[in-house]
């Protein structure tokens, strides 16, 4: 059932541990979100797992699939699997829409593109020779990213803040791919602040300056929002309004 | 007057060719493919005046426009060496007239070569209110070769002219190019030079364009973009000079490094009238890791993803 494991992951740069200690664990086929302030390491864990060069020195092990993965470069864990949608995603002159597409799939099939395309609400006619460069909005290119994904069809996608830079519209579409990813069986590594989209994820758990505190369910995770970080003494209260923490415990 | 030839030698230089070679087999589009010295094939259209001149190592080639022909398809040329060595020499004389408008695209097909020196000179001269758009794209083997590209080209760009001229080399090795190019630019004419070039192994990539805004508001724009890796090295020299009133230009590169290869953008600008106005613009550095990082979570390799971002880069829209 086990699909990831991070035990003991520490990473020191610039002389300081921006991982102090994340342990945590995730099962096949669920969204599991990792939840915390601004700056409390939560990108760190996607750029340590996904094996972004100057995030790959680390103490601690990454397990996937039962085998660990610490000495595995990008390109190595993307093909037993693992893949990221970055908070920012990057452009690229001169590409074309369908030709970042068929990266994802490896050949070219219309009805997949056009398919991949509209369960992130874009047109497939509007889009699809348009270049994926600055002509394009971020939340744009963040939809056009997710749908490459969606082609790529991995056994674990990082999702580092998919609502940030989205309008609210297009957040429904992103929160559709969530459902999507979920009926498929693809794992989700959620990483956010906002707790309209934690209620999508299963379980999770809380980092606060380097260090995973608290491993549960949702409704375990944002009990510990009303309270202050042991380690820092950060308000969690103050980061999240009242009544949404309200609103997630009654289900909403 | 159309004179195909359906041989081996006609089939092999179609054969090797991406984009264009349903343009050279369409009778409603005006072309020319010289193999080394001999004409393969030629379909002229009412309008153009071709004589070719088979000299022992090339030929020289006469393109007359006449006055008042706007051609709506662009006219193909192909020079070709399926020889695997040799020299071919080509000497070209563009001549517009007034208020013509013609697009030429030429294509370099190089790709059995091993030794092969290609050795042009291409004198233009555009008559009033005409535009002429030039297109050269080479086809080079991708293997290491001993291959040699020397152009020279002289643009005279008349009252009102228009003339862009972009040069390109993105597949197969290069070899060793040296090329030059100037405009000179009469009162309310236009230049724009281009540059596109992806150097890898061991090729040598020289580039000198030129454009001198001799006119009142005579306007030019100077472009590279050139990509080396392994140990390629490039060195690009853009000069534009701006003498008469208002004239107006830009100065811009991009040059993307990777391994031990090596770039060097040497641009200069001059303005001897306080009127004119010409700007300049310089990037070099690696392809951007996060566009690559980003790639490779797809399971590419570093070298597949930075590929694929140098082609685009590359890519003239």
């Amino acid at each position: 059932m086990e699909l990831l494991k991070f035990k003991d992951v520490r990473l020191e740069k610039e002389g300081k541990y921006i991982l102090q200690r994340v342990n945590f664990s995730i099962n096949r086929g669920e969204i599991y979100a990792i939840v915390g302030k601004n700056g409390a390491g939560k990108s760190t864990i996607a750029y340590t797992l996904m094996g972004i060069p100057s995030y790959r020195d680390i103490d601690g092990k990454i397990i996937f699939e039962g085998k660990e993965i610490n000495n595995l470069d990008i390109t190595q864990r993307a093909n037993l699997g693992i893949t990221l949608l970055w908070q920012e995603p990057v452009r690229y002159e001169g590409i074309k829409v369908k030709e970042y597409l068929k990266l994802s799939l490896k050949k070219e099939d219309e009805e997949k593109f056009k398919e991949a395309l509209e369960l992130v609400g874009l047109n497939y006619r509007s889009y699809i020779d348009r270049y994926v460069d600055n002509s394009l909005s971020g939340g744009e290119r963040k939809r056009i990213e997710l749908a490459a994904i969606y082609l790529l069809n991995p056994k674990l996608v990082i999702l580092d803040e998919p609502d940030s830079g989205i309008d609210i519209e297009a957040i429904n579409y992103i929160f559709n791919m969530l459902n999507i990813f979920k009926q498929k069986g693809t794992t989700v590594l959620l990483i956010t602040h906002s707790l309209e989209v934690l209620k999508r994820a299963d379980r999770g758990t809380l980092i606060c300056c380097g260090v995973s505190y608290i491993e549960g369910d949702i409704n375990r995770l944002t009990e510990y929002f009303g309270t202050k970080c042991p380690y820092c003494e950060v308000d969690y209260s103050k980061i999240l309004a009242k009544e949404e923490i309200l609103n997630l415990k009654k289900g909403d | 007057m159309a004179k195909i030839y359906a041989n081996d030698i006609f089939e092999k230089i179609l054969s090797t060719l991406e984009d264009e070679k349903d343009a050279f087999l369409n009778r409603d589009i005006a072309h020319l493919i010289i193999n080394k010295n001999k004409v393969i094939s030629s379909n002229l259209v009412y309008g153009i005046r071709v004589e070719v001149e088979e000299i022992d190592n090339g030929a020289n080639v006469l393109l007359e426009i006449e006055d008042n022909v706007k051609m709506e398809m662009p006219i193909f040329v192909c020079f070709a060496m399926i020889h695997q060595k040799g020299l071919q020499e080509v000497r070209t004389n563009v001549k517009l007239g007034n208020n013509s408008h013609v697009s030429l695209i030429s294509i370099c097909n190089f790709v059995d070569g091993n030794e092969i020196l290609h050795d042009s000179y291409t004198d233009i001269e555009l008559g009033e209110n005409s535009s002429y758009r030039y297109f050269e794209r080479h086809y080079h083997p991708n293997v290491s070769s001993e291959i040699t590209i020397k152009a020279k080209t002289l643009a005279k760009v008349g009252y009102n002219a228009y003339y862009k001229n972009e040069f390109e080399i993105t597949k197969g090795l290069i070899g060793s190019v040296d090329l030059e190019s100037e405009a000179i630019v009469e009162d309310y004419g236009v230049v724009e030079l281009g540059m596109y070039m992806y150097g890898r192994e061991n090729d040598k990539i020289k580039v000198k364009e030129k454009g001198l805004l001799k006119g009142n508001y005579s306007r030019g724009f100077l472009y590279s973009k050139i990509a080396v890796k392994d140990q390629a090295e490039a060195d690009i020299y853009s000069d534009l000079i701006a003498t008469g009133k208002y004239a107006k230009g830009h100065v811009d590169c991009t040059e993307i490094v990777k391994d031990q290869g090596r770039a060097r953008a040497i641009p200069i600008i001059e303005v001897r009238d306080p009127t004119s106005h010409i700007t300049h613009e310089a990037a070099l550095g690696s392809v951007d890791s996060k566009e690559l990082q980003t790639l490779m979570a797809k399971g590419l390799t570093e070298d597949e993803a930075t590929d694929i971002i140098i082609q685009g880069i590359l890519r003239r829209k």
